[in-house]
């Protein structure tokens, strides 16, 4: 089935605060989500909480994007970034796949007998192995981050680590915020199947709040400005196949 | 479920009363049940996903291998509770008892290890969440069986489920493709650690890899540089698990001979293998703490295990399935192959619909 170029596209913000400039997160994850792209949140907090309002905005932004929100502290970060990376995954197949058997059977994957769903879930199993994968990782730089870069840095690393070992395609892509001097958002590293980890050294924390919503739309921007990468066999097929997801 | 509890199958119709729990993962719950066929381990856990592709590895694999608890059932209790029965294993998981066990139940262990393994890599698959949580030992010498088949991956494929201390590509030692070396790593790592008796600090998540192994390099240096040989060869992934296990015995002066000689040296009062503490121990060494230089023979309990990095997880629970029966019959054993072939084209067929879904739905519903 090589002509499994479809892609998942999923974006995941990493945060311990609040957004305070530019247009609201919540609404720009609706707005990715209405396209296409499944928006995750991780708030990291060192000892201390997020505060309320730092929570609540992580668990909006997740809920309007479709994803889901975890608070951690930084030795969970990597841990959590690729669990939730694979449930996206595995959630958005299951639903497909139990629409499906709605569809013909009229019955979804539990109503099956056990015997029956394991093999539903193998192919399951297997399809999100085989899955095209495109992830923006997006950081807060704000000054509060700055102890927590190195583990950030880390998580990403092993993150994309991960994901190279799939046999589907994956890229990863690194977006910073703020960036330095008047930029809101700062593309650390554009989507890449092996991360340069030279690049990430340049996540230095930069001075200005935190515009989380523009970092959530420039995402959306490079999503649609770097189109994704098709290994040679693939370059014949259609286009309708790859990342170009119509928006509904 | 709760000890004393009745658990009916909903397709099944098998009873089961819960005992006690056996432990907790990240995944589920396991307890002990009465069966009509005896004592048995029930592995329950909220996402059917979960449940139904670890029934699907069991299966296969305790064929090949006698190393994994033998399936049983697979049934629902209720609409959000999803298990399977499987052969109980009496005994300890190697986190808890691994730091106390002495030279010669190390070698079994490693040996008994290295065959599970073997079986397992023969037939293709990876374990890959090897760690002392899912290894239980029993019996002296000390008999090793997997539990947890939930990181069974296929060679090939990406490692699905991992504890970082017992992956190597956290350390910096390869990538997380489910292959041979992988768990031979693992199983290196298990025994540099002395089976989760020394844990890494957390502050190592904020490093790279090379330091990181900076840290290992300070416990590798505390075992005699025969031994360290040995763990660093696992490590790199150069050795297969026949080759690692015998590679260990050799180190501690293997084989036949070799005990013989330890067990002189024992007598001598002089070191025994690895353990520069327990010469007075005597025999083979067998009876002395799994120490080694720094022998702290007296730590009894390791630390509990960190939890895996489940990769492979939750399934949306069941929106209100109903008691009606299968459409299908169940499925006799023998027809399990011209199924699964109809089950795969059925599912192709529903696939190039369901890529189209994808795409144009952008995923959403
Ligand atoms: N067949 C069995 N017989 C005896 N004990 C068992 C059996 N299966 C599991 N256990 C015990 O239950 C514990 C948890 O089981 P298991 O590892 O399958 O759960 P899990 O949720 O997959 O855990 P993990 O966090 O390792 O992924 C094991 O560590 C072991 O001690
Ligand atoms: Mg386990």
């Amino acid at each position: 089935m090589r002509e499994q170029q479809a892609v998942m596209r999923q974006l995941l913000v990493i945060t311990d605060g609040c957004s305070n400039v530019g247009i609201d997160p919540v609404t720009a994850a609706a707005e990715a989500r209405r396209k296409g792209v499944v928006v995750n949140v991780i708030g990291v907090v060192d000892k201390g909480d997020m505060g309320r309002h730092g929570r609540e905005e992580a668990m909006s932004i997740a809920d309007a994007g479709g994803g889901m929100c975890r608070v951690v502290e930084p030795a969970q970060l990597s841990a959590t970034a690729q669990m939730m990376t694979q449930q996206t995954m595995q959630l958005t197949l299951q639903q497909v796949v139990n629409r499906e058997l709605m569809q013909v059977m009229g019955k979804s994957a539990e109503d099956l007998p056990p015997v029956e769903r394991s093999r539903v879930m193998q192919v399951v199993d297997k399809l999100e192995e085989e899955l095209g994968l495109r992830i923006v990782v997006a950081v807060d730089t704000s000054a509060s981050m700055k102890d927590k870069m190195p583990t950030v840095r880390e998580a990403i690393r092993d993150l994309a680590f991960s994901l190279q070992a799939r046999q589907g395609a994956s890229e990863v892509a690194v977006i910073a915020f703020p960036g330095s001097g008047d930029e809101p958002v700062r593309v650390v590293q554009s989507f890449t199947s092996r991360l340069d980890m030279a690049a990430l050294d340049g996540m230095w924390v930069a001075r200005g709040g935190t515009p989380t919503g523009p970092a959530i739309e420039r995402a959306m921007a490079l999503f649609e400005e770097v189109p994704f990468h098709r290994t040679s066999e693939d370059d014949d097929l259609p286009r309708a196949w790859s990342d170009e997801a119509a928006a509904p | 479920m709760q000890p004393g509890e009745w658990v009916t199958g909903k397709w099944t119709g098998e009873r089961f009363l819960v005992e006690r729990r056996l432990g907790r993962g990240a995944n589920g719950d396991v307890y002990l049940v009465r069966t009509r066929l005896g004592p048995a381990a029930l592995k329950v856990c909220p996402n059917a996903g979960d449940i139904a592709l670890e029934w699907a590895v069991l299966e296969r694999l305790h064929r090949v291998s006698g190393s994994f608890p033998k399936p049983m059932w697979i049934d629902d209790h209720g609409p959000s509770a999803f298990f399977y029965v499987m052969e109980w294993i009496p005994g300890a998981a190697l986190s808890q008892v691994g730091a106390t066990l002495g030279q010669a139940s190390v070698r079994a262990v490693v040996r008994g290890l290295a065959e599970g393994l073997k079986e397992l890599h023969a037939a293709g698959y990876a374990f890959c969440d090897l760690k002392p949580d899912n290894l239980v030992v029993h019996g002296d010498p000390p008999r090793v069986r997997f539990v947890d088949a939930g990181g069974v991956t296929p060679f090939g494929r990406s490692v699905r489920q991992f504890t970082p201390h017992y992956d190597r590509a956290f350390w910096g030692f390869g990538g997380r493709v489910a292959e041979p070396s992988y768990d031979v790593a693992a199983m290196a790592l298990m025994l540099t650690l002395r089976f989760g008796h020394w844990t890494p600090p957390s502050t190592l998540a904020g490093q790279p890899p090379q330091q990181r192994q900076a840290w290992l390099e300070s416990r590798l240096r505390k075992w005699p540089s025969p031994v360290r040989q040995v763990l660093k060869l696992g490590l790199a992934g150069q050795v297969d698990a026949a080759e690692f296990a015998s590679a260990w015995e050799r180190a501690h002066g293997g084989g036949a001979l070799g005990s013989a000689a330890v067990a002189r040296a024992g007598r001598r009062g002089g070191r025994t293998g690895v353990n520069a503490g327990n010469g007075g121990n005597g025999g083979n060494g067998g009876n002395g703490a799994y120490g080694v230089n720094a022998g702290n023979a007296s730590a009894g309990i390791a630390s509990p295990g960190a939890p895996s990095t489940r990769r492979r997880p939750a399934v949306r629970p069941a929106s209100g399935s109903s008691g009606r029966p299968a459409a299908n019959p169940r499925a006799r054993p023998g027809r399990d192959w011209t199924e699964w072939l109809m089950w795969a084209s059925l599912t192709g067929a529903l696939l190039s619909t369901t890529w189209a879904w994808m795409t144009f739905l952008g995923w959403i519903p």
